[in-house]
């Protein structure tokens, strides 16, 4: 009988004991919650362009060339002043790196000439505000209280699609014009066909590679920030392996 | 006996529903998600001038409403953090794009700020298409493979509201039906 009242008071002291602890965990873990609480991810998503299948990037093009990047040339902003586009923006740099391409063959559209420039998106540099801490903004994203002071960091990104191209290779590359700037660019993505040695292609984008979000980590002071880059594609490659001639029929055929 | 057989298929009717899903989905969460999705705010973005743009966005903000019968729902207030803009790339394959600031213990959105392109974006529907997806990433959304306003491959002239793909993901990650 003895036995059995210590077995029940035991049994509630571990209830309680248990109980208790659960209780202060939470407490704990709600409060180092709000302390770690200032760690902020900045995410951009963007929305290319993409194709699903080789058809796609034929009929999206304005041109289709075949040729060798011969080197590179410069670089620019892409971003522009929309009253003006030939001015580059007061407010943003997305820089861009400009390639000499000589032509060896127009596949479709009409270029004359035997050298082109040819822009790919490279970096942009990202404003990150940095705050005193002490602003007050509601759940739904209103601004109560002003925070005491601001500090802004230039951060710079790398562009998740951005591939440098090998100089003195062949590439099938499919484009889209800036007339204004005199300038030609990936018209959809995928845009690249490699073609190696042996005459056999190879489609390139950064986006067929599963590894994104691609994450940059800036340290900026007391402020660390990780930079996702998140873009994919779900393309069906059905030329990957194939000949050079074969690829450039299809081309033919589609347009 | 009887009874044991009427045990043994309950177990194994909810083993087997447990590896089944319910939807067939294709959409991708990001991870993050906003406090309240029926009270998400923004205000328009210093360069944004009436126009294609400014539709779009007003556009695609009533549609995410409109599909999801009042349950996303984005309200003009000129106090809040989060912006919706333009901006001018000389790129015809960028549309936009949407930077999401959010808390990493807590997963929750604390800023975002959602661009479109207006060198290729020029029509009514595709900025319409565009503003609905750049929206869809704020609320958490990935990118879809399937007919959805969250597929980069959709056709953006036609395909310009959120679809079954994109409520369901609405739905996933919010815990909410309609």
């Amino acid at each position: 009988m003895k036995s059995k009242k210590s077995l029940v008071a035991i049994s509630l002291f571990l209830i309680i004991l248990i109980g208790v602890g659960v209780t202060t965990f939470k407490f704990i873990d709600k409060n180092t919650e709000s302390l770690k609480s200032t760690t902020e991810n900045i995410n951009i998503s963007y929305d290319y362009k993409t194709a699903q299948n080789f058809t796609d990037m034929v009929r999206e093009s304005d041109f289709i060339v075949l040729g060798v990047y011969e080197g590179f040339d410069s670089t620019w902003n892409l971003a522009r002043d929309p009253e003006d586009l030939s001015k580059e923006s007061k407010e943003e740099y997305i820089e861009g790196k400009i390639y000499n391409f000589k032509v060896e063959e127009v596949l479709s559209g009409d270029i004359k000439a035997e050298n082109i420039k040819i822009s790919h998106m490279y970096e942009e540099t990202i404003v990150v505000e940095e705050t005193s801490g002490d602003e007050e903004i509601t759940p739904e994203g209103i601004l109560v209280k002003e925070p005491t002071s601001v500090k802004y960091h230039d951060v710079k990104n790398i562009d998740p699609a951005f591939i440098e191209p090998n100089f003195g290779e062949k590439y099938i590359v499919f484009l889209s014009k800036d007339e204004i700037n005199e300038l030609y660019m990936g018209a959809i993505e995928p845009y690249l066909i490699n073609v190696d040695e042996n005459g056999l292609v190879n489609v390139q984008s950064n986006l067929l590679v599963e590894n994104f979000p691609t994450i940059n980590t800036h340290n900026l002071g007391d402020l660390t920030v990780s930079i996702e880059s998140d873009a994919n594609i779900d393309f069906e490659d059905s030329v990957t392996g194939k000949s050079l001639d074969e690829i450039i029929k299809q081309i033919k055929e589609l347009k | 006996m009887k009874k044991r057989l009427t045990l043994l298929l309950i177990v194994a009717l909810l083993v087997i529903s447990s590896f089944t899903p319910i939807v067939s989905s294709a959409y991708t969460k990001t991870g993050w998600r906003v406090a309240n999705p029926s009270f998400i705010t923004y205000k328009w973005g210093a360069s944004l001038k009436s126009g294609v743009i400014k539709n779009g966005w007003v556009n695609s903000a009533s549609s995410w409403r409109t599909s999801t019968k009042q349950n996303v729902r984005f309200y003009h207030d000129a106090n809040s953090v989060n912006f919706l803009t333009r901006y001018t790339v000389s790129s015809s394959n960028l549309y936009g794009k949407m930077t999401v600031t959010y808390n990493t213990n807590t997963k929750r959105v604390t800023k975002y700020q959602g661009y479109m392109n207006d060198y290729s974006v020029k029509t009514a529907n595709v900025a319409k298409s565009v503003g609905g997806h750049e929206l869809g990433h704020a609320l958490g959304l990935g990118h879809s493979t399937k007919t959805a306003i969250m597929n980069t491959s959709r056709n953006r002239n036609t395909l310009t509201t959120p679809r079954a793909d994109d409520l369901n993901g609405i739905k996933n990650i919010y815990g909410i039906s309609f």
